[in-house]
Formats: structure tokens, sequence, C-alpha cells
């Protein structure tokens, strides 16, 4: 996971972005056998709502 | 993941329990395992498989017609052992570590003995993965199958645990897939693959809930619509408002009027007569409301007089089946418990205790109902006959009010005529002063009337105005939340759109790399362990993955190796892709030098260990010559064979070389 952080810093990829992404990586990684794709996707869905979700609350707040 | 023991436990040719253990060292890496052909190689190194995977053990397959005979797990010595019903359990455990933890896994599975055939029991099959904790101790992983998937994938692990006869496939025309699967499953691309699918397909959800919430141009209709209700109501108020202060001019104007007619002495009798009128009508009019109130309110007790006849035949017939003792009344258990108290009965006869008279009054007390049920059937009855009065009340009342109703209506009637009879009056006197004043009082009295119906209906307008004006609010507030989530979507949409790009981008960028890094590794071994090495020029993987070989001519040569070279040329790749995962993974090789001379044997020996953490070669008696061996026992730290005894067709494993 390391080396997807490193590079993805390296790229200049957006902080949201790139935690999308890890936390994703990490999620198929900890699934390897998982067999019901529907599944996944939801917590895939769940991954990026959080972060949209969390960023728009700081934004209220901040306001 | 370096495995450090294997125990079989009545696994094919291993019959009872047999322990072999690894080398560990990270220099002399490499453990050796002798075997002449059926001695119980294929059988280990398939043990090591099925621990791990549960791979189904293969025995043959017809692949013409798709036919794969599943081989044997079970010892065939349990035949032996065993009776008719009897079971007994095969296991294969392996101690491994991993990232410097300590780990024992172990499939088993029972398998019994009937008609002289060993059955195994597949729903016995008993998977386990065990932590230790140091010092001492252990703990179980709750997701084993996962947890083993994470530290050797179950698709990567093939290229490392692999069968020497099918070691040259990489190098075959036609296994592009197969390589650029091999590169991705084992440099864990597989799972920026998944990923990246996986979040093209949560934004292709996010697109199909944002349509659920696109409401196109409702928000704005449904603000203008709030305007334009909002002007309508505001129009009608104000209609309204003037319309209230032209009936209380009117009122005014009427009451002047009657004023100054009142001033004609010869017709103030008939105008004083008209106030009276008018003053009973208003009174009149209030009665009749009032009246009305109270018949509705009645009414709607009428429930009442709509079920008196069922109340009769409830009653009626509870009342029945109580003369016929089928409901006892509570009396009966009081005036018995009262004769037993007294200590005599009615006749004069003696009760004393204990006595047989006692006896038969107690049983009769028996036989009557619980004292709350007979309570309460009796205080039903009572009830329902207590309404009967009531209701004939309520229908003589009811009849009265109505009868009071039209009475009043006939007063009302009465009233207006004589209202009528003086304005017509009024209206053909001599007198034109009068005469106008009438026909004035007369217009605006029709003039009141109509102000009235219309400041009624408008008042009602605007009640239904504001409801509707309250619905639209509602819906704006509805549209505008839906407008809210539409851009939290939209968001979400466009996040994962950026996100599965740049998966995109970090996948090709290290897909290229690896690429790169195992040609140069794969490359650069090739030519060490080949021995024609200054008839290859390179060796490539190209963008679309086909492994190539280039010749001194610089001509592709992959057509022209030979079935040992293209071992080494799978060898080599499969050796780079190791190194350059740069995690710890075994390398467990059966029979891996079947058609591969003795020079290449010998590179072999000396380059392979350095490109794995642990090399396991299972070998046979012929593949090894004596400068291959001198090389490979440089770097080796354990040695086995395994021996198998025809009389019992069980194999044992040795320490050392007995072949």
């Amino acid at each position: 996971m390391e080396r997807y952080d490193e590079r993805l810093r390296k790229f200049g990829v957006e902080s949201t972005i790139r935690e999308v992404i890890l936390e994703v990586i990490h999620l198929e990684e900890e699934n390897i056998t998982f067999k019901a794709p529907p599944r996944i996707i939801q917590k895939v869905m769940d991954i990026v709502s959080y972060h949209v979700e969390d960023k728009e609350e700081s934004i209220d707040s901040d306001n | 993941m370096i495995i450090e023991k294997v125990i079989l436990e009545n696994f094919r040719q291993y019959y009872g329990k047999h322990v072999i253990e690894f080398s560990k060292h990270s220099i002399k890496n490499i453990t050796i395992i002798h075997g002449v052909n059926g001695a119980g190689k294929t059988s280990l190194f398939l043990g090591i498989n099925w621990c791990l995977y549960g791979e189904k053990i293969e025995h043959d397959s017809d692949e013409e017609h798709g036919i794969v005979i599943p081989g044997e797990i079970p010892s065939k010595y349990l035949l032996t052992v065993l009776k008719d019903g009897e079971n007994d359990y095969v296991a294969v455990e392996m101690q491994f570590s991993h990232q410097g933890d300590r780990f024992n896994v172990r499939r088993e599975v029972r398998c019994m003995k009937m008609d002289n055939k060993l059955n195994v029991e597949y729903k016995t099959e008993k998977f386990s993965l065990m932590k230790f904790k140091y010092p001492s101790g252990a703990e179980p992983i709750p997701n084993p199958i996962n947890t083993i998937n994470v530290i050797l994938p179950q698709t990567a692990g093939k290229y490392f645990l692999f069968d020497g006869e099918r070691i040259d496939e990489f190098a075959r025309p036609g296994h592009e897939y197969e390589i650029r699967d091999a590169i991705w499953q084992v440099i864990g691309l597989e799972a920026l693959s998944r990923a990246k699918k996986h979040i093209d397909s949560a934004g292709v959800r996010f697109t199909s809930i944002m349509r659920g919430y696109d409401n196109g141009d409702e928000l704005q209709d449904l603000l203008d619509d709030e305007k334009d209700k909002l002007e309508e109501i505001s129009l009608k108020s104000n209609q309204l408002v003037s319309s209230k202060k032209e009936l209380a001019f009117a009122v005014n104007e009427k009451t002047t009027i009657d004023q100054n007619l009142s001033q004609y002495m010869r017709y103030s009798v008939y105008i004083e007569r008209r106030k009276n009128l008018e003053s009973d009508l208003i009174k009149i009019n209030n009665e009749e409301i009032s009246l009305m109130n109270e018949i509705r309110l009645g009414v709607s007790r009428g429930v009442l007089l709509l079920s008196s006849s069922i109340v009769n035949d409830i009653t009626s017939m509870l009342d029945d089946k109580r003369k016929k003792g089928e409901i006892p009344s509570n009396i009966k258990e009081t005036f018995l418990k009262e004769l037993i108290e007294r200590g005599s009965c009615i006749c004069g006869r003696n009760i004393k205790k204990n006595s047989n008279e006692e006896k038969i009054l107690l049983e009769l007390i028996k036989e009557s109902l619980p004292g709350s049920l007979e309570d309460e059937i009796m205080q039903i009855s009572i009830d329902l006959k207590s309404l009967m009065p009531k209701t004939e009340t309520l229908k003589y009342e009811i009849k009265e009010k109505l009868k009071k109703n039209v009475e009043i209506k006939e007063k009302k009637i009465n009233i207006q005529k004589e209202l009528d009879e003086i304005k017509e009056y009024l209206l053909n006197v001599e007198e034109q002063d009068v005469k106008m004043l009438e026909e004035k009082r007369d217009k605006i009295e029709r003039n009141i009337i109509d102000l009235s119906l219309y400041i009624s209906r408008s008042e009602e307008t605007i009640k239904d105005l504001n409801e509707d004006l309250k619905s639209i609010r509602i819906s704006i507030e509805n549209t505008k939340s839906n407008n809210i989530k539409l851009e939290l979507a939209k968001k979400k949409k466009v996040l994962a759109e950026k996100a599965s790009d740049t998966l995109f981008l970090l996948h090709q960028q290290f897909a290229e790399e690896k690429r790169t890094e195992i040609q140069i590794i794969c490359e650069e071994l090739f030519q060490k362990m080949i021995w024609k090495e200054s008839q290859f020029q390179k060796v490539k993987i190209t963008s679309e993955y086909r492994l190539e070989v280039v010749d001194r001519h610089g001509t592709p040569a992959r057509y022209d190796l030979s079935a040992g070279e293209r071992e080494l040329l799978s060898l080599s790749f499969i050796a780079a892709m190791a190194k350059a995962s740069g995690g710890e993974a075994p390398f467990v090789i059966d029979t891996p030098f079947g058609r591969i001379s003795e020079e290449p044997r010998v590179n072999i020996a000396k380059y392979l260990p350095d490109m794995t953490s642990q090399l396991i070669l299972f070998v046979t008696d012929v593949e090894l010559t004596a400068e291959s061996e001198n090389e490979f026992k440089k770097r080796m730290d354990k040695e086995y064979t395994l021996v198998f005894d025809d009389t019992t067709g069980i194999t044992s494993i040795e320490v050392g070389k007995h072949v």
C-alpha cells in the first residue's frame, strides 16, 4: 500500500482522491475471495460517499 | 511465505504421520527431496497445494472431451487397516512464517471404508489457520481462506508452486494473457484492476441515483407557481377587504335610510315593525343554527338507535340462558356460602362442619362459574338493558328538535313574508321621497346580499389558495432537498470518475515499470542459465505481454527454442517475477530438470536460489548430475529421500539422500 501512496503523492493527486483509491485498494486486497461483487461495489460507494459527505460537512462547519 | 514444516497424515501414499522440515536459512535456502518415479514427490507437492487451497487432486484429464478424473486423497493403506464402515481422517498441515509472524494451517477430511472403497466425506472437511502469539499460545484466524489468499494468492501461487512438466507454458506462443495475468497477480496489480472495475461500477450507480433526483426545471416551475399563487392571494385579499368595506358602508347606508324613513310619521309604524321583524329574523336564524347543531350531535349518537334491536336480542338471550341455569348467577355462589356460614338451611336443617350437607353445598359451589365471570356476564346484561331507556329518551329528544326546526322555518317564512309586504307597501306609497328611499334601500339590501355571498365565497377561495400554496411550498422543499441530493450524487460520481482515471494511470505506470523490471531480470537470468548465451541477444516482454527472445541476428527466436530452452525461459520469467514482486514466496518445483541438459542445470543451481527466499526441489534419481548436485549443495540446508515400500505401498520420508 505504501508504494501506491508514494506514487500517488508523487503524481500530486488530491488528498481526497488519494484516500479513496487507497481505501478501495485495501478493500480489494482484504477481500480477494469475495465472490459477491454487488457487496464490494456497495462498499466502494460507501467509501466515496463518506469522503464527499465528510468534505461537505467540513465546508458547512467552516461557513 | 517461508514454509517451515509440512505434516502429512494418511495422505495418498503417506500412511500414518510424516513430518518434513524445510530450509529457512537466508543463504542456504535450498531443500532437495529425492525420489524415484512414483515414490511420492508429486503427492507431497500436491499435498502442499491441497493444504493451502483445497485444490482437487487431478489424476488424469481428457482435454479433448473436457473430462478430469479426480485422483485419490486418502492413503490406500487405509483399505487394509479399516473395517467396512470405519473411518479415519486425512490431513495435511503446514507451518510457515510470513512477515515476521508464524502460522499453522491445516486441512483435514474424513474418509470411510465402504464396500472395499474409500469414500471421502467432503462435508467433513475442515480448514483452519492459527497464528502463534509470542511467547506461547496461538489464536485462530477468523477468515482463513481470505488470509491465505492475502499471504499467497491462489492465482499467484500457481506460479510459485508449480509442476515442472508444465514449466514451459509461458514460453509457448499464445500464452500472452497468462503472462499478463501472472505479472498482474504476482505484482499485486490485480487488486488495482479490480479496484478500477468496482469504482467504475460505483460511478454507474451514482449516475443512476442522479437520474432519480433530477427534476429538470421543476424547482423553477414551482417557484413560479408560488409567486403566482401569492399574487392571486394578495389580489383576492385586497378584493375581500374592499368588499368588506363596501358591505360595511352598505349596512351603514341602509341604517341611515331607515333613520330617514322613520322621520315620516305616517310610515313610522311600518319602519318600526320592519326593524323588529329583522331583529327577530336574526334571533331565529341563530336559534336555527344552534338547533341544527344539537340535532347533528344527537344523530351522531344514533348508533344506539340503530342497535336497539340487537341489544334487545342479546339481553333476551342472556336472560334465557340464565333462567336455564347455563349462566348461573353469582347469587347462587353467595347464597350457598351464606348457608354454610350460618350453619343451617332456609328449611331449618342443620349444616354442621364436615357433614354430608356441607359437602353437598361445597360441591354445588365448585360447579358454579368463577365469581368474576358470573359478575361480568351479569354486568353486561345490566349495562345493555340500561341503554334501552336512554335510547328512547334520545329518540324523543331528536323528534322534538326536528319539530321545533319545522316551527322555526315556518316562523322565518312568515317573517320574510311580512317584510316583503312592508317593502311592497312602501314602494307603492304616493310620497315620492319615501318611495325613492325605499327603492334605494331595496337596492342596497340586494347589494348587501350579493356582497355577503361574494365575501363568503372569497374567504373560501382564499382558504383554498392558501392550502394550494402550502402544498407548493412542501413540493419546493422536497425539490430543494432532491436538488441537494442530486448535487451530492454528482460530486460522488465525479470523485469516482477521477479515482478511476487516476487508478488507470497508476495501473499503467506500475504495469509498465514492472514489465520492464521483470524483462531486465528475466533477460539477465536467462542469459546466465542458458548454455548458448551468445545465440540469444535479448529477452523481451512486449507491451502486449508476449515473452520474446531475440537471437543474435536480431530476429525473434521463440519458435526456434527447444523444449529445454523454453523451460529455462519460463523459469527465468517466474524467477524474475518473484524478484520484482519483492515479497516472500517459496519456489516449490516438482521435477524441474526433465528436459534441461547439464550446463543449464548447473547454472540454475548457481543463480536460481538468489531469486527466491526459499527453494524446494523435488527431483528424481537421475535429474541431478554430480556437478549440478554439488552446485545445489552449496546452498542446500535440508535433504530428504522419499522411500517407497513396494510391499505396503507406503512412502516414508528419510533424512539425507538414499537413491
